[in-house]
This record gives C-alpha cells, sequence and structure tokens, in this order.
C-alpha cells in the first residue's frame, strides 16, 4: 500500500529576529509567518491525503517558547485527527522537562519521540518509523550509528543530525552522523532536520533529505524554501520538495556612487521587488552633498516593503590621499587619524568614523549618529 | 610656480586666446564679460582638470560643460610653467570629450610624464597637485582672492578676518572652520549625551537596556525555576502514573469483587423471590381466612369446654333425677302433690290454729268435718291456682288465717295429711330440687350452646348439624387463619429480605449493574489484571476502601501537579515572550554599542582638530605674521606696525608705533581690514603649499575698497613680492592700470588687455 509521509524540520517557532535588528512589533509579525506556515503545512497534509506528517526538530526554540505556541500546535496537530504526527526533538527544541513537549496536552495523534534511542511507531500502512529525541541542546553523539532496523519495512529514520560527509575533520555537528550510517541501519530512508537548505542525498538511490526551513529565518536564506513529500510504495521511496515557503528575503547592493540627491537613493530603494523583507546594503562613495539621513530614508521606504533593513556602508566621497597633502587643519586632521590608524594604537573601525564625523563637520554638515 | 604661457584654443568665450606671463606681476585688465573669470577657470582647468576622482560627478560634469565654446567650437588649451626649481612643463588638455585627453610635456625633455602621475579618467592627472603642494580645492580657495570674499570679510571686522583665514587654513574653505567643526562635533555629542547626562539617546538607550537586560534575566530565572519545577512535575506524573496503575488495579480487583457479590446477592434476590412467591401462593389459599375471628378462638375453646361440661353436667343430673325420681312411687308422688296441694300450703299458724281446734272443743264432727272438708277444698283450690301461676309461691300468712274456719276432725285429718305432707316432703323436695337443678343446668347449657351458635354464625362456621361440627369447622378455620397468617408473615418477611436485597433498586438495576462490571472487567487490560495478581484480594468494601485512599492520594496528587501547572504558567504568564525581550535588548544593545562607537568617534575627531588646528596653526601663525607685519607697514606706511596673529585663535593684534599700543581687534578701516585680509591671504596661500613651491597668487580685483593713496603702495607691496611669488591681478580698475602704466618698464611685470582679447604687451 502506498505510503505518503509530508516532512518538514527547523521551522524554529518563537524564533528571535534580533539577528535582523527588527523591534518586537515587526519580529512578532515574522514569528506569526512562521505559525502561518503550521497552518498551511496541516492543510497541505490534509490536502494530498498523507498517512503522516513528520518534523525532524528544531519546531520551536525551547528558551523562547511560550505556552501559547505549544496550544496553538496541539491544535492545529489536532485538525489531522487521525493522521499520525511525529515529531523527532532537535537541539533547539530538545525533549527536556519543561519542555513543551512535556507541559502540552497533545491529542492523541501526536507521537513525541522521547527516547535517546531510536525507536519505532508503525504507521497503519505498514511503513515504521524510526524516531529519536535530543535530550538536550548539546547532543553531539552518532544517534544512528550501530543502529539496525528490525521487523518488517519500510522503514523511515526521523531525527535531527548533521550529516558530516564532507566536513572538516575537526569540525563537531549537532547528532553528527555518515550517510554511510543510515545506509548500514537497514532504513529504507532517514527524514532529517538541522540544515535549514533543502536537499536530498543519493547513494544510487535516494538515501536521507533535509527539508530546510519551511520559511526563511533570515537574509542568509534567500530563495525558495520547501517541505518534503515522501512516497513510498514497496521498497521504493521517492522524496519530492514541494514549493511551501512565502516569506521571501532579499538583500540589494545599491552603489550610491553616481546619486547625487537622497532622492534618488529613495527611488532605488522604492523600485525593488515588494513586498518582501528587503535589505538594503548601500555601497560606493557618497557624493558629499547628498544628504543621506538613513532614519529619514527608511521612514519614506519601510512602508513598501514587508520588513526594510537599511545598512549603511557608503564611504564618504573624499580622497584622503589628497586631504592627507593638503596643509590645512583638515588635512592634519586626516593625518593625525591615519597615523593613529597605521601605529594600530587605535580601533580602525573607529578611527573610520572618527574619520567619516570630523570630514562631515569640516564640511559643515550635520554629524549624522546612529 | 610660475605660469609662463597660456593657450586657449577655445574655453568658454575665449577663442584662439593665448598670452605670454611674466614672471612678476601681470595685470588683466578688461571690462565686464571681457573673459577675465574665464581665463581664471582656464587656469585652475588646465592645471587641475574639471574632475577629481575616475566617476564623473554630476557637478563636475555640469562644470566641464559650462565652459564648452558656445559656438561648439574646438574646446581646449594649454599651459606652460616653471617651478621654482627650474623644472618646466607645458600642460595640454583636450575638453572635447569627458575623457579629457591630458599632456604633461617635461620642456626640458620634451616627454609626456602625464602618466607618471598615475594617469585615471577624465583627465584627473594629478600633476599639479604634487607641483603645487595642493589640491584643486586649496588652490581655488587660497590661490584665489576675489573681490567678493574679500568685501564680505572686510565689512565685519578683524574678527571676521581671523574666522576667515581660519577657516581657510582650516578646511581651505570659506565658510567652516575647525573651530566650528568641532562645534558640530560637540553638538552632536550633547545629543548622544555624557554618561551623566540623563535625556541625552545614549544615556536613554543604556537605561532601556538596563530595563530590558533585568527582564531578560528575570524571565531566565524563571525559566531556570520552570526548569525545577517541571521536573517535580515530572516525578510527581511518574507518581501518578503508579498510582493509576494501583488504582486501575484496585478498580479491577473491586470490579471482581463487585461482581462476585451482586452474583450473591442476585441469587440471594432469586431465592427470596421464589419463597415470596410460594408464601404469596400459601397467602392466596388462605386468603379467605384472612378474616376469620380467630382472636374468638379462646371464647369460643372457653365456651365450647364449658359447654362440653355443662352437656356432661346434665346428663349426670338426669341420670341422678331420674334415679331420685324412680326412687319415689308414683303414688307417693300423687299423694304428696294431693298433701302438697291439700295441705302443703299451710302455715305454721294455720297448724297451731288447727291443732288449738283439734283438741281444744268437740265440735260435732259433722259440722267440724264439713267445715274441714269445705276449707281444705277452698284452700287446695287456691293452691293449685297460685301454683300454676306462681309455681313455688309459699302460702300467703294470710291466706293461713283464712283457712282456720275448719272443724276438729278436719283440724286431725288436716294435722294429720299435713304431717303425712310433711313426712313426703323432704323427698319430694330432693326431687324438686333435681329438678331445678336439671333445669338449671339445662338452662346453662342452653345459654353456653346459644353463645357458641352466636360465635360460630359469627365465624360463618355454623352448622345446623350440630355444635361439635361446628366447633370443628371453627378449630379448623383457625388453623386456616394461622396458616394464613404464616404465609402473609413469611410473604412479608421474604418481601423484606427482597428489598434489602434490592436496597431501593430494581433487578434490571442490579443486573445491569452486574453487566456493566462484567463490562468493564472484560474491557480492562491483560496488564490491569496481572497488575493486581498475586495480591491479597480483599472484600469489595475492603477494596472500595482502598480504592477511596488511593483515589484520595491521586487527586492530592493530581491537585499538587495542577498547583506546579498553574505555578508554571503564572511564572511564565508574569513575562513577556523571551524572543521579544531578546529583540529588545539586541535593539538597544546594538543602539548603546553604535551610540557609544558614535561618541567615542566623535571625541577623537572632536579631539584631533584640536590637535590638527594647533599644529597646523602654530606653523600657520608666525609665516602669516610674517606676511602681514612685512605688509601692513608698507601698505599703511608705517601706521601699523608688527603685526601679530595669535597661534591658538588666528586673531590679529597691530602695534600702534605712536603710543606703543598693541591693539587686539583693532578698529582700522575697511580699507586697512582689506588690506591686511589680502596679506594674510597671500601668506596663508604660501603656506598651504605642502611642498613649499611659491603659489601664483590670482587676485580677481581685490582693491576696490582701498584707497587711492594705499592702492599704489599695496601693488608696490606685491610687485615687490612678485619677485618670490608670481601675482595675476584680474581687474578693470583704470587705477590700477594707471599704476602699472607709472612704473617704469620691467620685464617681469606684464599688463593683459582682454578687452581686445590681443595677445599681451609688454611694459
Amino acid at each position: 500500500m502506498p505510503t505518503t509521509i509530508i516532512h518538514t524540520a527547523d521551522v524554529h517557532l518563537d524564533r528571535a529576529f534580533s539577528g535582523l535588528g527588527m523591534m518586537s512589533g515587526i519580529a512578532a509579525a515574522r514569528r506569526e509567518e512562521l505559525r502561518a506556515a503550521i497552518r498551511r503545512l496541516v492543510d497541505l497534509t490534509l490536502e494530498v491525503g498523507a498517512d503522516a506528517l513528520t518534523i525532524g526538530g528544531d519546531l520551536y526554540e525551547h528558551d523562547r517558547a511560550t505556552l501559547d505556541t505549544g496550544n496553538f500546535l496541539a491544535q492545529q496537530f489536532a485538525r489531522l485527527e487521525t493522521v499520525p504526527v511525529l515529531i523527532s526533538p532537535g537541539n533547539h527544541d530538545p525533549y527536556v522537562p519543561d519542555s513543551l513537549y512535556r507541559r502540552v496536552d497533545w491529542p492523541s495523534n501526536v507521537t513525541i519521540f522521547s527516547a535517546t534511542e531510536l525507536r519505532p511507531v508503525s504507521l497503519p500502512s505498514g511503513v515504521t518509523v524510526w524516531g529519536v529525541a535530543h535530550d538536550g541542546p548539546e547532543v553531539r553523539r552518532n544517534l544512528v550509528a550501530g543502529f539496525r532496523v528490525s521487523g518488517t519495512g519500510p522503514h523511515v529514520l526521523l531525527f535531527h543530525g548533521s550529516n558530516m560527509s564532507g566536513a572538516p575533520e575537526k569540525r563537531t555537528g549537532h547528532a553528527p552522523f555518515l550517510p554511510e550510517d543510515i545506509a548500514a541501519s537497514g532504513a529504507d530512508f532517514a527524514l532529517l532536520g538541522h540544515y535549514h537548505s533543502g536537499r536530498v542525498y543519493k547513494d544510487g538511490k535516494p538515501l536521507f533529505a533535509y527539508p530546510g526551513t519551511p520559511e526563511a529565518l533570515d537574509f542568509s536564506e534567500e530563495g525558495e524554501h520547501f517541505v518534503l513529500r515522501l512516497d513510498i510504495d514497496g521498497s521504493t521511496v521517492e522524496p519530492q520538495p514541494v514549493r511551501f515557503g512565502r516569506v521571501r528575503y532579499r538583500t540589494h547592493h545599491l552603489d550610491v556612487t553616481d546619486l547625487v540627491t537622497s532622492d534618488e537613493v529613495r527611488s532605488a530603494i522604492v523600485e525593488l521587488e515588494a513586498p518582501v523583507i528587503q535589505r538594503v546594503i548601500l555601497e560606493g562613495q557618497l557624493n558629499r552633498d547628498v544628504d543621506l539621513d538613513t532614519g529619514a530614508l527608511y521612514n519614506m521606504c519601510a512602508e513598501r516593503f514587508t520588513y526594510l533593513d537599511l545598512v549603511d556602508r557608503t564611504e564618504p566621497s573624499y580622497d584622503l590621499e589628497e586631504l592627507a597633502e593638503e596643509s590645512t587643519t583638515k588635512g592634519a586632521f586626516v593625518r593625525l587619524i591615519q597615523e593613529r590608524g597605521t601605529d594600530g594604537e587605535g580601533d580602525r573601525e573607529l578611527l573610520e568614523l572618527a574619520m567619516r564625523y570630523g570630514l562631515r563637520a569640516f564640511d559643515g554638515q550635520e554629524v549624522r549618529t546612529p | 610656480m610660475r605660469l609662463r604661457r597660456i593657450d586657449l584654443a577655445g574655453f568658454g568665450c575665449l577663442h584662439d586666446f593665448s598670452t605670454d606671463l611674466g614672471p612678476g606681476l601681470n595685470v588683466f585688465h578688461g571690462l565686464n564679460e571681457a573673459g577675465k573669470s574665464t581665463l581664471q577657470q582656464g587656469i585652475a582647468a588646465l592645471l587641475y582638470g574639471f574632475y577629481d576622482g575616475d566617476r564623473a560627478r554630476q557637478e563636475e560634469s555640469a562644470r566641464h560643460e559650462r565652459f564648452r565654446p558656445w559656438d561648439g567650437g574646438v574646446y581646449r588649451g594649454s599651459l606652460e610653467y616653471e617651478m621654482d626649481d627650474g623644472r618646466d612643463f607645458e600642460v595640454r588638455r583636450d575638453f572635447t570629450t569627458a575623457d579629457v585627453p591630458t599632456q604633461l610635456i617635461d620642456l626640458f625633455s620634451g616627454q609626456d610624464i602625464a602618466s607618471s602621475f598615475g594617469r585615471s579618467r577624465h583627465g584627473n592627472v594629478p600633476f599639479a597637485r604634487r607641483h603645487l603642494g595642493m589640491s584643486r580645492t586649496v588652490f581655488q580657495s587660497c590661490a584665489f582672492i576675489s573681490q567678493g570674499e574679500i568685501f564680505h570679510v572686510a565689512e565685519n571686522g578683524p574678527k571676521e578676518i581671523a574666522d576667515a583665514i581660519a577657516a581657510l587654513a582650516d578646511t581651505a574653505g570659506r565658510d567652516v572652520s575647525a573651530t566650528k567643526a568641532i562645534e558640530r562635533l560637540k553638538t552632536a555629542l550633547s545629543r548622544i549625551g555624557s554618561d551623566r547626562a540623563r535625556t541625552a539617546e545614549l544615556p536613554k538607550a543604556r537605561e532601556a537596556l538596563a530595563a530590558v537586560t533585568k527582564e531578560l534575566e528575570a524571565i531566565d530565572d524563571a525559566r531556570g525555576s520552570l526548569s525545577g519545577r517541571a521536573a517535580e512535575l515530572d516525578g510527581l506524573q511518574e507518581q501518578l502514573t503508579m498510582l493509576n496503575e494501583r488504582v486501575e488495579s484496585t478498580e479491577y480487583e473491586l470490579i471482581r469483587a463487585r461482581i462476585v457479590e451482586l452474583s450473591g446477592r442476585l441469587e440471594a434476590i432469586e431465592s427470596a423471590r421464589e419463597s415470596l412467591a410460594k408464601a404469596n401462593e400459601a397467602k392466596r389459599a388462605g386468603e379467605r381466612y384472612a378474616n376469620f375471628p380467630v382472636d374468638q378462638r379462646d371464647e369460643v375453646m372457653s365456651l365450647y369446654g364449658r359447654w362440653e361440661r355443662a352437656q356432661e353436667s346434665v346428663v349426670a343430673t338426669r341420670i341422678a333425677f331420674t334415679e331420685t325420681q324412680e326412687a319415689i312411687a308414683s303414688a307417693e308422688r300423687t299423694e304428696f302433690e294431693v298433701l302438697r296441694t291439700s295441705v302443703g300450703g299451710l302455715s305454721g299458724g294455720q297448724i297451731a290454729s288447727l291443732e288449738q281446734i283439734a283438741y281444744a272443743r268437740e265440735d260435732s264432727w259433722l259440722v267440724r268435718s264439713f267445715r274441714s272438708v269445705t276449707g281444705l277444698i277452698a284452700f287446695a283450690a287456691k293452691y293449685v291456682v297460685r301454683l300454676v301461676l306462681r309455681k313455688s309461691v309459699p302460702p300467703r300468712e294470710k291466706d293461713d288465717a283464712d283457712a282456720l274456719n275448719v272443724s276438729r276432725d278436719d283440724a286431725l285429718s288436716l294435722i294429720e295429711r299435713h304431717r303425712r305432707y310433711l313426712g313426703l316432703a323432704p323427698v319430694i323436695e330432693r326431687l324438686a330440687e333435681a329438678q331445678v337443678r336439671l333445669d338449671a343446668e339445662d338452662a346453662a347449657l342452653a345459654a353456653v350452646a346459644n353463645r357458641l351458635v352466636a360465635l360460630f354464625e359469627a365465624a360463618g362456621v355454623h352448622s345446623e348439624a350440630d355444635i361439635v361440627v361446628s366447633f370443628d369447622e371453627f378449630v379448623s378455620a383457625c388453623r386456616q387463619r394461622e396458616n394464613y397468617e404464616r404465609a402473609a408473615t413469611a410473604a412479608a418477611e421474604m418481601k423484606g429480605r427482597c428489598d434489602l436485597l434490592l436496597r431501593d433498586r430494581t433487578l434490571e438495576e442490579i443486573e445491569s449493574e452486574l453487566q456493566g462490571y462484567e463490562r468493564r472487567a472484560a474491557d480492562k487490560s491483560e496488564g490491569d489484571m496481572t497488575a493486581g495478581r498475586g495480591r491479597k484480594r480483599g472484600s469489595s468494601r475492603d477494596l472500595a476502601r482502598e480504592l477511596d485512599r488511593l483515589r484520595e492520594q491521586r487527586t492530592n496528587l493530581e491537585l499538587k501537579a495542577e498547583r506546579l501547572r498553574e505555578e508554571v504558567r503564572l511564572t511564565m504568564a508574569q513575562h513577556r515572550s523571551r524572543a521579544e525581550v531578546e529583540e529588545e535588548a539586541s535593539y538597544w544593545q546594538s543602539r548603546v554599542v553604535a551610540l557609544d562607537r558614535a561618541r567615542e568617534a566623535l571625541r577623537i575627531a572632536a579631539q584631533t582638530i584640536e590637535e590638527a588646528m594647533v599644529s597646523v596653526y602654530r606653523d600657520f601663525a608666525p609665516a602669516v605674521t610674517t606676511f602681514l607685519s612685512d605688509g601692513i607697514e608698507r601698505v599703511t606706511a608705517g601706521r601699523y606696525t608688527r603685526a601679530h596673529v595669535d597661534p591658538a585663535t588666528l586673531s590679529i593684534s597691530l602695534l600702534l608705533p605712536e603710543t606703543g599700543q598693541v591693539i587686539t581687534d583693532p578698529p582700522v578701516s575697511h580699507g586697512t581690514r582689506t588690506l591686511a585680509y589680502v596679506l594674510m591671504r597671500i601668506g596663508l596661500a604660501q603656506h598651504m603649499s605642502a611642498v613649499g613651491e611659491p603659489v601664483p597668487l590670482i587676485l580677481d580685483d581685490p582693491f576696490v575698497d582701498v584707497d587711492s593713496e594705499r592702492l599704489p603702495r599695496m601693488l608696490d607691496y606685491l610687485a615687490e613680492l612678485s619677485n618670490r611669488i608670481q601675482v595675476l591681478i584680474f581687474t578693470k580698475d583704470q587705477a590700477i592700470l594707471d599704476w602699472f602704466d607709472s612704473r617704469g618698464h620691467d620685464d617681469r611685470h606684464r599688463l593683459h588687455r582682454l578687452s581686445s582679447l590681443l595677445p599681451a604687451a609688454t611694459l
């Protein structure tokens, strides 16, 4: 009897978006997008008539998780009624005493693997899913090494771990394993979580897959995001990525060198793709006459985007070499700052900032600070 | 540097313009629109080009286009110049395209050495910067002295001069000095705020960060305690699980016990119901005796006993009577009856009277007999009548008296007969008594019999046959009644037992309960059933008590667990989500870091500018002082001597030789201020060369406000100065032309008339 499993991992519910410099209100909207992904995941599972929904860990972030999120998950999974939901906790959502996995009243169709060794759960279709839990945030042992499936197949492994093939020898990962470990286990396939970009590993035939995050979590995760559909028919397994993510992160490098007014900068930004979570990195030499107030620029452009992250990496359009040759106080200032930088007595970036502020002051312009 | 020749094939309004410059003072005279400004810009453009970098900025392109010849012809020029060390060069630029092809010819070798300066796009070859030791900005700000600039500066007094000079010394600009730059930096610093400030950005950010960090710590503390509580909760949960197992097994045992008990109870009920049915049947059978007056049994029995005894007594009495009757002859009874009738009624008085008569006087026997007979007849008649009417009524005395009228014989007969009567009387009386007794007993028997009959009739057992039959029926009925009573009692008892066993429930309910227990027992898992195995099985009451105890224990544990869960919930509920707080903390942290860095950078900038000022002013002030002192003394013809420029502020002080007084911020005339400023600018221009190269001065009609007395002296001073520094004066001032004309021929100085755009004339 063919079996269909919908698999996801690394949803990272309740994640903090502080790394992106988002304030709470905006970050809360990002968190809501992750919840929306869960709702759509359940919809998809119902829509395809899947035999199970599997989650390969990092469903939420334990340190930040709220009971509200736990209850939300329970409520969503309950919508699946008899369709089994199988969860193997990962390093961000370990199975610890105060985890949501132990504090929430989960519906009867939800199975959370709590043992630190692989344990089986048989699906009505005959497929056996072997799951295992991280019991803390720093599980550095191989969860599959030496494991061998038993009983009638097909067998599918479900865990959160790091594929170390191709990784530098001394590098360690969470629950590291090698493809050989999975092959040696006798399992027909392994559904994994941990890496945020989707990938399917084959060794002649499909061996294991990371679905990646269902929704991009930051600017390092631009591009399409997927969940995995696994069709099992006898000994044939067919993993298929299903386009899923709706949140788009985009980074645009905007060279301002040729722009002579702040309005040109604004126009260049508002012409970018929207609505997306847009990072605009302002680069190049900023014309001295351009009054670039990034705060004002943000206020003018932000409305157009889901979120706008303006990064000012422009360099002032000064010829420092030329300035340093001047006999003016300004020239002496440049020389002194450069000397400090050369002497290594100061923080180079700080000196560059001091240079920038000083030159701006010498130009009679308002010194804009963060 | 000295400019030797300039050729402009096309530049703005100038076409095919060329002129050779003198090494000293060069006066370019022309009216308005003669091309003076264009020529100045041409010199600057040939030296520095239009562009500073590889990217053409808009304003640079605009300036480039501004001087494109109006007729669209060639747009190029060349400039020949000589360095102070004797080297000479010619720069050739073609401005036609944005690329501005540029050559720098070393006139000694004839080689184009432009590339040795690092050729860049748009003709940006920095040879002039190297040769003059200053950038275009500095060159244009310092080497060029315009009328407008001087007018503006000299208008406002010596302080303005110092500020303007300072601005030029600081930035080669005219508006911003280092002092103002420091002020701007300090304004930004004050906006960020010091550590002691309260309302500025940095203290606010620090305060916000401290608050949010504290909140984060509180959340982490709460989460730490949450972990402990969760572990405690797990322990409770394990206990609960074990307890639940015990509850389950005890429930199972209890169910089994209940099944046994209920089965027994149902059996007992069944048995009781059977008994009840039998009792009810018996009861129904004796139903008609239900109201039989068994309570009269004792009376009946008593009466019946009496009746039997009375009957026996009557029989005995009758026998005795019969025997007595048989013992008395019939003649005697007749005689006695006759006697009794005749004399039996005589009273004692009458007897006495008769005896008196008989024994007292002798009447004729006839008379006496007659009287006696009649008397006796009368008496006897009366007596019989009375006897019939009132059987045993004795003769009354009165009657006795009435019968005394008898004869002696009669009296004797009577007496005799009376005696006979008295002799028979006891026997007769005994018979009579026996008769009476017999009658009495008959009467008593009849009374008892009547009562019995009445009772039997009332009980409905009266038989016409006889009392004995009735009595037997009565006794039998009594037994039936007793049987009925017993059956009723048994039925009641069985009913009571059934009720007791049913305990206000129906049999169906109990059966249903039993079935329920049986189902529950069947539903119990093997584990539950085995859990209780091997344990001593108690009664259901004991098990129920045990179960209650376990359940209570479980309830307590559940309550404790619930309290713990609630504590956990409350612990988390009293805080915002960690992610949210973390984001705020991160925001404020980055803000504090950024503001801290900005503050530090501002401090460094301000401090470095101050250091730069000290350094620059320290060298600059003496150099300017030299030019100013020499020049002011010459131009004012000794009115002021020994000018001094303060190296800290660049403010000017002058010595008044007349009074020996040093005047700071001297209240000098506008013309004097103009001269002072120009002199300082000349000093500044020379000082600004980083390589010590004399920088040509390009003066754009700067002496408009200088009076005619001082103007020649100033021009003389400049002519003298031009021995060291080439001076180019652009003017439309006739006075300067006149001054130039008034001087004798000197090859070093030249007048260039721009109005005709002719080659320069030589004085």
